[in-house]
C-alpha cells in the first residue's frame, strides 16, 4: 500500500507539469497567469508532501516553511503580473472597456 | 486506515483532474472561479498530511487572497470574452511531450528516494525551546531561516510598490454604491475581523497561525472596505500608508542588524527571542496586509482616486 | 450518555452531508444563475449548521464550541449578504437589458 503523502506528491507533480504546459503554450496573458498559480501549487504539494515522508512522529517544519514563504511570494508576483496586464490593456484599447454594471 | 486511503486517492486525483479543468475553461471569470475551488480543496489536502499552517495560509491568500486579486483585474480587462485559442500545433506537441517527459521522471525521482532519511525535523525540534516560540513553523520561518522571511517581506514590499506604480490613474470603472445590507454587514464583520487578526498573531506562538494569516484576514478587510460607502484606505494620508506599507521591513532589518552585535545577522538570544519574534510578527502582519490591499486596489485600478460613485 | 452524544454527532453529519450533495447538484443541475443562488444560499447554509452542531456534541472546551459557532455566523452573514449582492447585480443587469430593449 502506498503511503498516503506519496498519492499527493505524484499529484502535486502532475499539476506543475500541466501548469508548466499551459503557461509555455497558451497565448493569452490572463490565462498564462492562471497556469502559472497552478504551476506554483503544485510545487508547493509536491513540497509538503515530502514534508511528510516519515510515517510517523511531526512533519518536518523546514518545507513548510519554504511553503508559506512561497505562497506569499506567489501572490506578489501574481498581483505584478496582473497590473502589468491592466496597464497593457489600457495602453491598446483605452476605448474598449466592459460596461460593468 | 483504509478508508483514510482512499479518501486521498480520491482527494489526489480530483486535485490534478480540477486542474486541468481550471486550464481548459473557456472565459477568464469561470477560470478564476475554478482556481479558487482548486486551492480550497489544496487546502483540504494540507490537512491531509500535517500542516495546518500552511492550510490556513493557502485558504486564505492563496485560494482567497488570489482570487480577490484576478477578479478585481478582471473588472478592467472584462469577464466574459472568450480566450482565444493557443499556439499553433508545431510548438504545442513538442512542449506537451517534453512536460509529460519531464512529469514521469520527476514521478520516478520522487518514488525512488522517498524512503531516504527524512530531512531536517529533529534538529528543528531538539532546538525549539530556544527558540521564542512552541510552533515549529514560525520557528523555521522567524528564527532558523528568518533571513528568508526577511527578503520575501522585501519582495513584498517592491511588489505593493511596483503594483503602486504601475496603476495609472482614472484607468478605475466606477462601482455602484452598496446597498444598506452591505452597510450593515460591515458593521458587524469590522469588529469581529479587529478581534481574530490579534488573536491569529497571538495564537501562532504555539498553534497554527501567525503573521502571514492575519495579514490575509487584515487584508481582507482592507479589500470588503474598498468596497464600501467610504473607501477609507484609499483617503488615508500616503505618509500613513507608506510607514504602515515599509514598517514590517525596516523593522525586520533594524533587527537584523542591532542582532549584529550578538555575532550574527538576526540571531536571537534565547532570552528575547519571544519579544522579538512577536514584535516583528506584529509589524509584519500590518506591511501585509497594507501591501496586499495596495494590490488589490491596484489590480482594480482605484488606487490613485476615490473609485469614481455612479448614483 | 457518550453513546447517544456520538449517534447524534453521526445523524446531524449524515444529514450534513446529505444538504451539501443536494445543494451541490442543485449548483450544477438548475438553469440561471438566480436558482443555483438559490440552492448555494439555503441548502449550504443548513448543511453546515448540522455538520457545526455535530461536531460541537464532540467538543468538551466551550471556548471551542464558541468558535464553531461564530464560524457558522460568520459564514451566514457573509453568505446572505454576498447572495444580496449578487440578486442585486444580476437584477440591475436585467433591468438594463429590458430598458435598451
Amino acid at each position: 500500500m502506498p503511503p498516503p503523502a506519496l498519492l499527493y506528491a505524484l499529484a502535486g507533480i502532475w499539476i506543475s507539469v500541466i501548469g508548466l504546459r499551459s503557461v509555455l503554450v497558451e497565448e493569452h496573458f490572463f490565462r498564462k497567469i492562471v497556469a502559472s498559480n497552478i504551476f506554483g501549487s503544485g510545487v508547493f504539494l509536491v513540497l509538503v508532501a515530502l514534508a511528510r515522508r516519515a510515517p510517523e512522529g511531526p512533519p518536518d517544519p523546514v518545507p513548510q516553511g519554504m511553503v508559506l514563504t512561497g505562497i506569499v511570494v506567489a501572490v506578489s508576483a501574481t498581483a505584478l503580473m496582473l497590473a502589468l496586464l491592466g496597464h497593457l490593456h489600457d495602453l491598446e484599447k483605452p476605448d474598449n472597456q466592459e460596461d460593468p454594471s | 486506515m483504509t478508508t483514510g486511503l482512499v479518501f486521498d486517492a480520491v482527494l489526489a486525483f480530483s486535485l490534478v483532474v480540477l486542474a486541468i479543468i481550471t486550464l481548459r475553461q473557456r472565459t477568464p471569470g469561470e477560470a478564476v472561479v475554478q482556481l479558487m475551488i482548486f486551492g480550497l480543496l489544496l487546502a483540504l489536502s494540507w490537512l491531509r498530511v500535517d500542516a495546518t499552517d500552511l492550510a490556513l495560509t493557502e485558504a486564505a491568500i492563496g485560494s482567497g487572497v488570489t482570487g480577490a486579486l484576478l477578479l478585481a483585474a478582471l473588472r478592467r480587462t472584462g469577464f466574459g470574452k472568450p480566450f482565444p485559442s493557443a499556439v499553433s500545433a508545431w510548438l504545442r506537441y513538442p512542449v506537451t511531450i517534453g512536460c509529460a517527459l519531464l512529469g514521469v521522471v520527476l514521478s520516478l525521482v520522487v518514488m525512488h528516494t522517498w524512503d531516504s532519511p527524512a530531512g531536517l525535523t529533529d534538529l528543528a525540534y531538539a532546538h525549539l525551546k530556544e527558540s521564542g516560540t512552541q510552533n515549529p513553523v514560525t520557528a523555521v520561518i522567524l528564527n532558523y531561516r528568518s533571513i528568508d522571511t526577511l527578503l520575501e517581506i522585501g519582495v513584498l514590499l517592491v511588489a505593493a510598490l511596483s503594483v503602486y506604480t504601475l496603476s495609472g490613474p482614472a484607468s478605475g470603472t466606477p462601482v455602484k454604491p452598496p446597498g444598506p445590507i452591505f452597510r450593515f454587514y460591515m458593521r458587524i464583520m469590522t469588529p469581529i475581523f479587529w478581534l481574530v487578526v490579534p488573536y491569529m498573531v497571538w495564537v501562532g506562538g504555539r498553534a497554527p497561525g501567525g503573521a502571514f494569516q492575519a495579514g490575509a484576514l487584515l487584508s481582507g478587510l482592507g479589500a470588503l472596505t474598498l468596497l464600501g460607502p467610504s473607501p477609507w484606505p484609499l483617503r488615508l494620508k500616503r505618509r500613513v500608508v507608506r510607514w504602515g506599507l515599509t514598517l514590517g521591513f525596516s523593522l525586520f532589518l533594524a533587527a537584523a542588524a542591532w542582532m549584529w552585535q550578538y555575532g550574527n545577522l538576526l540571531a536571537y538570544p534565547p532570552d528575547q527571542a519571544k519579544n522579538w519574534i512577536l514584535l516583528i510578527e506584529i509589524a509584519c502582519t500590518l506591511s501585509i496586509g497594507i501591501s496586499l490591499t495596495i494590490m488589490f486596489a491596484g489590480c482594480a485600478g482605484w488606487l490613485h482616486e476615490d473609485p469614481k460613485r455612479a448614483s | 450518555m457518550m453513546i447517544i452524544l456520538d449517534l447524534l454527532s453521526i445523524l446531524l453529519i449524515c444529514l450534513g452531508l446529505f444538504f451539501f450533495f443536494a445543494s451541490a447538484v442543485g449548483l450544477l443541475r438548475f438553469p440561471d444563475t438566480l436558482c443555483r443562488m438559490h440552492a448555494l444560499a439555503k441548502a449550504d447554509n443548513l448543511a453546515l449548521g448540522c455538520v457545526i452542531l455535530g461536531a460541537m456534541y464532540q467538543q468538551d472546551d466551550p471556548l471551542v464550541i464558541g468558535k464553531l459557532f461564530l464560524i457558522w455566523a460568520v459564514t451566514l452573514l457573509s453568505s446572505a449578504t454576498g447572495g444580496f449582492l449578487l440578486a442585486q447585480r444580476i437584477r440591475r443587469k436585467f433591468l438594463a437589458r429590458e430598458g435598451e430593449v
